[in-house]
């Protein structure tokens, strides 16, 4: 009888000890099943952007089911992957365009500044607020689509690559920037 | 309600007064520059300044069909992409024409 508290003391013990790994043990699998799907749809994304958009559009589909099933274990609906991926690459491509305009901003502003020194104060500032509004373009125009189409995922592909087009600095392209 | 109106207004109507003036200035570039574009051969630099004149009406023209039946910010914000989108325009414009 004893041996058997003992026992019973230890396997109490065992279950005071077991308590805290059950929880690790509960909340390991919701980890593992969570993070799995994750990297591979990333991986897929990977590749799907390496084979051309016919696979991105594959992918698209393939992980919208699984990204729905992770939405109802969460809470918030969570945007694919692929979409994702878009969002980093338009993103980086809005930015750099944001910092050519910056710099010819910089460069004409400057020298509008000069121009229109001793003439009406009115038209010179507005004419320095328009110069200095164009960096912050691709920014507003990148806002403006995420708020625009966040539930549309193609209608915010087509906003960004129209805007990637439109926003281009073409004299960046032609080469001979007086502000490079 | 009423207050978030009315800055919406007064925001959207700032915005407006610099559509204006984009649209006044690339006019006053197309006057002050056709003496020096008549001089230079082909059509591309009179091409250039009548798009830099056009650019600030179609992007307002864009932002105000886009922003149809919205929240008042969210037209504030597409005014603004829209004169931010004509300035970048406007600023290649002269950019281009002063390389070429």
């Amino acid at each position: 009888m004893p041996k058997e508290s003992g026992e019973g003391r230890e396997s109490a013990l065992q279950r005071g000890w077991t308590v805290e790994s059950r929880s690790d043990v509960n909340d390991q699998p919701d980890l593992a099943t969570v993070s799995a799907p994750v990297e591979a749809q990333e991986a897929e994304a990977q590749n799907a952007v390496a084979q051309g958009t016919a696979a991105q559009e594959t992918a698209a589909e393939g992980t919208e089911p699984a990204t729905n099933e992770l939405a109802e274990s969460g809470q918030t609906a969570q945007l694919s992957n692929l979409t994702v991926v878009m969002l980093g690459l338009t993103g980086g491509i809005y930015m750099l365009y944001a910092w050519v305009w910056l710099s010819w901003a910089q460069f004409y502003a400057e020298g509008n500044a000069a121009a229109v020194e001793g003439s009406g104060s009115i038209g010179g500032f507005l004419q320095q607020i328009v110069f200095w509004i164009a960096p912050l373009a691709p920014i507003l125009w990148f806002v403006s689509a995420l708020i625009m189409h966040r539930r549309q995922p193609r209608k915010l592909a087509l906003a960004l690559i129209l805007g990637c087009i439109v926003l281009l600095p073409l004299p960046m392209i032609f080469g001979n920037g007086a502000a490079q | 309600m009423n207050a978030k109106l009315i800055s919406a207004w007064i925001a959207g109507l700032a915005i407006v007064v610099l559509y204006v003036y984009a649209t006044i200035a690339a006019l006053g570039n197309f006057f002050g520059m056709s003496d020096i574009v008549r001089s230079a051969l082909g059509l591309m630099p009179w091409t250039l300044l009548i798009l830099q004149v056009v650019a600030p009406a179609i992007a307002l023209a864009v932002a105000l069909i886009l922003s149809r039946g919205r929240s008042a910010g969210m037209r504030v914000l597409l005014l603004a992409t829209g004169i931010c989108a004509a300035a970048a325009i406007q600023l290649e414009i002269m950019h281009l024409i002063l390389i070429s």
